[in-house]
C-alpha cells in the first residue's frame, strides 16, 4: 500500500512539475501571437493609435512580466525552458513600446546567461538564443523609429534646427560599425547554419531598417539642408546599403 | 514477481514520465513561433522617391537630372511635374533591379514564423523518438530479466509487434513534434512497459505474435488519432488515457497470455475483439473522464469485468466487434450514471465495484440473460438498482449495527450474486414482470435484515435465506410476493421473515443465551428456510394463518426455555418442522405435552 502511494505521489509530482512549464510556454506563446497580431491590425486600422495605447500595450506589458517571471523561476533548474519564456518576455516588452521596452536589455542579459548554461550554449537553442542576443538592437530601432516619425510628421519638412539631430539619428541606425544595422547584420552573419527562416526574419528586419534611413534621407533632402549635410547622410545611407547588398540582403523599399 | 523487476519497472516509469515531459518541453521550445518585426515607418511618396535617388544618384539620367535638382537643391528652378516623373522612374527601376523582390505583400509589417533549427540540425524526429523509447524500455527489462528476451521469450514478440506499428504512432501531420506525435511516443512507452510487465508474470505462456500484432494495431494508433485538438481537452483527455492505459494494457496482455482462445481463433476470423474492446473502453473512459469511474482501480476493475463478459459470450460480438463493444460500453456507462444518481447513500467507487461484480457474475452465471437482440440494455441497472434501492431505503432508518452490515459492500455483492444466479436460472424473472419481482424479494429480505438489531443471523445466514427465497420466488412468485397485487398488501415473505425475527428477538430480550433462547444462528436460519418452503407450498392458507405460525414459534421457544436441560435448538427445529404444515393448514396450534413432543421427536429420529 505504502509503495503504491509513494509511486502515485512520485508520478503525480513528475507529471505536474514536468509538464507545467511547457504547457505554460505554449499558452504564453499563443497569447503573445494573439496580442501582437491584434496590435498590428489595430495600428493599421486606427491611425490615431488610441486603441493600441489603451488596449494592446498594457496587455503586452502584463504578458512580458508574466513570461519574465516564469523564466526567472526556472532559469536555474531548466535554462532551456527559461530561454523560451525570455523570448516571449523580450518580444512583448519590446512591442509594448515605451511602457516596458527598457526591460528588454535586462531580459536579454538573463537569457544570455541561460543560453550560456545550455549543453551547447547558443547552439542548443539557436533561434531563441540568437534572437535574444539581437533583441536589444531591434527594440532600439523602434525607439529611433519613433523619433523619426516625430520629425517627419511635425510638418511638410524637417525644421533646420533638427537637421543635425537627423544626421545623428541616421548615423545611429545605419552608421558603421556601431549602428543598429551593423550590429544586427553581424548577428545575421553569425547564423549561417541556423534555420533559414531566422535568417529570412533578420534580413527582412534589416531591409525595413535600411528603408527607414533611405526614406528618411528623402525627407531630409526635401527639407533642403546644406549640401554638406546631404553628402554626410548619403555616405551613411550608402554605407548601410553596400553592407546589406554584400550580404545579399534586399535594399528594395516599397 | 521478482522484486528487482518491480524496482526496474518503477525506474522505467519514472524515466519514461521524465522523457515524456522532456518531449513536451522540446515541442514547446522548438515549435515555430512568431517573432516581432521592427516598426515599418510610413513615409510620404515624395520622401521615398527622394530617398531612393538620393542614395542612388548614378541612376538619375541626364534627362531627369533637372527634375531631381528641382526637388533637392536650394535655388534650382522649380518644375511642377518633377515628383511625378521621378516617381515613375523610381517604380520602373525597382522592377528592373529585382523583379522577384516585390515590396512585402503584407498589409502591415511582415510576420515571421521562425523555426528553431535548420534542416538536418534538428533533434531526433517523432519516428526516431518512438523507436528510441521502445529500445530504451526493452533494454531495461532485458537487463533485469534476460529470459524475457531469450528463446521463446514473449517480450521479443511484443517488441516486434510494437516495432511493426511505429509508423502508425507517428501521425502524418505538418507539425513534426505536434501533440499527437508526442502522445504516440508516450502511448508506446506506457503500453510496452505494461505489456512487458504482464508477460514477465507469465514466462510459461506461449504468446502468439500475431495476436500481439492485432492487439497493438487495433489499440494504439486509434488512441493517438483520437486525441482532441483543443489544448484544454487534450490535457484532460491525455491525462485520463495515460493514467489508465498502463493497467488496462497489462490486463489485455495478461488475457492474451492466459486465455488467448477467449479472443483469438478460427471463430473470430479477422475480428480483433480484445483490441477493439480495449481501445473502445479507453476512449470511453477518456470521454466521460476518470471521475465517472472514480479511480484508476475502478476503471481497471470495470475493464476486467467487461473483458470477462466478452470472453463469456463471444457470439454476441463476432462479425460486429466495434458495434457490439460500442453498445456494451455505452450501456454500462449509462447504467453506471443512472444507478449512481438513484442511490445517493453509496459512494461512486462502491457502485463501480458493484457494477464490475454484476458484469463478472453475468459472465460467470448469467450468460442466458444476454438477449442476442439487445444484450446490454439496462443490464447493470436492472440488476443493481433493486438491490441498491432496497438497501438505500432500509438504511435511511438509522445507523444500527444491522444497518451498517446491510450496507456493506460484501453484503450487497453477496446479495447481487444470489439474485443474478437465480435470474440466470430463471430468466423469466426479469422480462416477465420488469424488476417488480426482484424489488419485492430484495425488499422483504432487506427489511428483515434491517430489523436484526441483535445480529441473530450472520450475513452468510441471510444470504442462505435469500437464496432459498429466490428459488421459491422463481418457482412461483405469486405465492410469496403477491406479484401483480397492490404493494400495500405487502408480501407473505416479508411477513414470514418479520414474524420469525420478532419471535427470536423477543426470546433473546427475555431469556438471552443463558436463559435458553435458541432462535439465532443456524436454528433461526433453518426455521426461516423451513417456513419459506412451507409458505410457498400453501400460500393461501399461510396468508390466513401466519399469525398462528408466529405463535407456534413462540410456543416452541417457551417450551425450550422452561425445559433448558431437556430441549435445545435442535429439538425446537424438529418440532417446528413437524407442526408448521399443520398449523398453516388448520390454523390450530398443536398440543405440546411430553407425550406428543416425544412422539414428534421420535418420528423425526431426534428423541432427546
Amino acid at each position: 500500500m505504502k509503495l503504491k502511494l509513494s509511486f502515485a505521489w512520485v508520478t503525480a509530482c513528475l507529471l505536474l512539475a514536468g509538464c507545467a512549464a511547457p504547457v505554460e510556454l505554449i499558452k504564453l506563446d499563443n497569447e503573445w501571437a494573439r496580442a501582437y497580431t491584434g496590435k498590428l491590425e489595430a495600428e493599421r486600422t486606427n491611425p490615431d493609435k488610441f486603441l493600441v495605447a489603451t488596449s494592446f500595450e498594457p496587455q503586452l506589458v502584463d504578458l512580458s512580466i508574466r513570461a519574465e517571471k516564469a523564466g526567472d523561476a526556472i532559469a536555474a533548474s531548466d535554462p532551456a525552458m527559461a530561454v523560451g519564456f525570455y523570448r516571449v518576455a523580450a518580444s512583448s516588452a519590446w512591442k509594448s513600446g515605451s511602457a516596458r521596452e527598457a526591460q528588454v536589455l535586462a531580459i536579454s542579459d538573463k537569457a544570455g546567461k541561460a543560453c550560456a548554461s545550455l549543453p551547447k550554449q547558443d547552439a542548443s537553442q539557436p533561434r531563441d538564443c540568437i534572437f535574444l542576443k539581437l533583441v536589444p538592437q531591434l527594440a532600439l530601432f523602434d525607439v529611433k523609429a519613433r523619433e523619426i516619425k516625430e520629425l517627419v510628421s511635425a510638418g511638410p519638412t524637417i525644421p533646420p534646427a533638427k537637421h543635425a539631430r537627423s544626421l545623428e539619428l541616421v548615423n545611429e541606425i545605419g552608421g558603421s560599425p556601431d549602428g543598429i544595422v551593423a550590429r544586427v547584420l553581424a548577428g545575421y552573419r553569425s547564423v549561417e547554419t541556423v534555420a533559414p527562416t531566422l535568417r529570412g526574419y533578420l534580413a527582412d528586419n534589416l531591409t525595413v531598417e535600411y528603408c527607414a534611413i533611405q526614406n528618411f534621407f528623402g525627407s531630409f533632402i526635401g527639407s533642403l539642408p546644406s549640401p554638406a549635410q546631404v553628402d554626410s547622410m548619403r555616405t551613411v545611407v550608402n554605407g548601410a546599403k553596400a553592407s546589406l547588398e554584400a550580404a545579399q540582403i534586399s535594399t528594395t523599399c516599397k | 514477481m521478482n522484486p528487482t523487476l518491480i524496482l526496474m519497472a518503477v525506474r522505467a516509469a519514472v524515466r519514461l514520465r521524465r522523457a515524456g515531459s522532456e518531449a513536451l518541453g522540446q515541442y514547446a521550445r522548438d515549435r515555430a513561433v512568431l517573432l516581432p518585426m521592427v516598426d515599418d515607418i510610413a513615409f510620404p511618396e515624395r520622401a521615398k522617391v527622394l530617398g531612393f535617388f538620393g542614395a542612388n544618384e548614378n541612376k538619375i539620367t541626364v534627362e531627369l537630372r533637372p527634375y531631381w535638382e528641382s526637388l533637392s537643391k536650394q535655388g534650382a528652378p522649380k518644375r511642377a511635374d518633377a515628383l511625378d516623373l521621378l516617381s515613375a522612374e523610381f517604380a520602373r527601376l525597382q522592377i528592373i533591379d529585382d523583379p522577384k523582390l516585390a515590396p512585402r505583400a503584407d498589409e502591415f509589417a511582415g510576420q515571421w514564423m521562425i523555426k528553431q533549427w535548420a534542416r538536418g540540425e534538428e533533434p531526433p524526429g517523432p519516428f526516431a523518438r518512438v523507436v528510441l523509447v521502445i529500445v530504451d524500455v526493452a533494454a531495461e527489462f532485458a537487463a533485469t530479466d534476460p529470459k524475457l528476451f531469450g528463446i521463446d521469450g514473449n517480450a521479443e514478440s511484443l517488441v516486434k509487434a510494437m516495432a511493426a506499428r511505429v509508423a502508425e504512432l507517428v501521425p502524418d501531420n505538418a507539425d513534426a513534434l505536434g501533440p499527437r506525435n508526442l502522445f504516440g511516443e508516450r502511448v508506446a512507452a506506457i503500453f510496452l512497459k505494461a505489456g512487458l510487465g504482464a508477460l514477465a508474470e507469465h514466462p510459461e505462456a506461449i504468446v502468439d505474435e500475431a495476436h500481439l500484432q492485432t492487439l497493438v494495431k487495433n489499440t494504439l494508433p486509434k488512441l493517438v488519432e483520437s486525441l482532441p485538438n483543443a489544448l484544454d481537452k487534450q490535457i484532460a483527455w491525455r491525462a485520463v488515457v495515460e493514467n489508465v492505459l498502463g493497467p488496462v494494457a497489462g490486463e489485455a496482455l495478461r488475457t492474451v497470455a492466459e486465455n488467448p482462445q477467449a479472443f483469438f481463433g478460427a471463430q473470430f476470423g479477422d475480428d480483433d475483439l480484445l483490441g477493439t474492446l480495449t481501445r473502445t473502453y479507453l476512449l470511453k473512459v477518456a470521454d466521460v473522464g476518470l471521475k465517472e469511474v472514480v479511480s484508476r482501480a475502478g476503471a481497471v476493475k470495470l475493464y476486467k469485468a467487461t473483458v470477462q463478459l466478452a470472453a463469456a459470450r463471444p457470439d454476441l460480438f463476432i462479425g460486429k466487434p466495434q458495434d457490439a463493444t460500442d453498445k456494451l460500453l455505452a450501456a454500462v456507462f449509462a447504467d453506471l450514471a443512472s444507478v449512481a444518481a438513484g442511490a445517493p447513500p453509496f459512494d461512486r467507487a462502491m457502485i463501480v465495484d458493484l457494477a464490475a461484480s454484476v458484469l463478472e457474475s453475468v459472465a460467470r452465471d448469467g450468460g442466458s440473460l444476454l438477449n442476442a437482440d439487445k444484450p446490454w440494455d439496462n443490464l447493470v441497472a436492472q440488476l443493481l438498482n433493486p438491490v441498491l434501492a432496497s438497501v438505500a431505503n432500509a438504511v435511511k432508518q438509522g445507523d444500527s449495527a444491522a444497518l451498517r452490515r446491510l450496507r456493506s459492500r460484501a453484503n450487497i455483492e453477496a446479495m447481487l450474486r444470489v439474485v443474478i444466479a437465480q435470474i440466470a436460472a430463471t430468466p423469466g424473472m426479469l422480462p416477465s414482470t420488469g424488476t417488480a419481482e426482484i424489488d419485492r424479494l430484495i425488499t422483504a429480505v432487506v427489511t428483515a435484515m434491517a430489523k436484526d438489531e441483535h445480529l441473530l443471523l450472520s450475513q452468510e445466514d441471510w444470504i442462505a435465506i435469500l437464496t432459498v427465497a429466490a428459488q421459491e420466488v422463481a418457482a412461483n412468485p405469486g405465492r410469496l410476493l403477491s406479484v401483480g397485487k397492490s404493494t400495500a398488501a405487502g408480501s407473505l415473505l416479508g411477513t414470514l421473515l418479520g414474524d420469525a425475527l420478532a419471535v427470536a428477538a423477543a426470546q433473546w430480550n427475555t431469556a438471552g443465551r443463558a436463559g435458553g433462547a435458541v432462535l439465532f444462528g443456524a436454528t433461526l436460519r433453518e426455521a426461516m428456510i423451513v417456513a419459506i418452503r412451507a409458505y410457498a407450498s400453501n400460500s393461501a392458507a399461510a396468508l390466513l394463518h401466519s399469525a398462528k405460525v408466529k405463535d407456534l414459534a413462540a410456543q416452541l421457544g417457551e417450551l425450550v426455555t422452561t425445559n433448558l436441560t431437556k430441549y435445545g435448538g435442535k429439538e425446537w427445529l424438529f418440532l417446528y418442522r413437524a407442526h408448521i404444515f399443520q398449523v398453516i393448514e388448520t390454523g390450530n396450534l398443536p398440543k405440546l405435552d411430553d407425550e406428543t413432543i416425544e412422539a414428534a421427536l421420535g418420528a423425526a429420529g431426534a428423541v432427546p
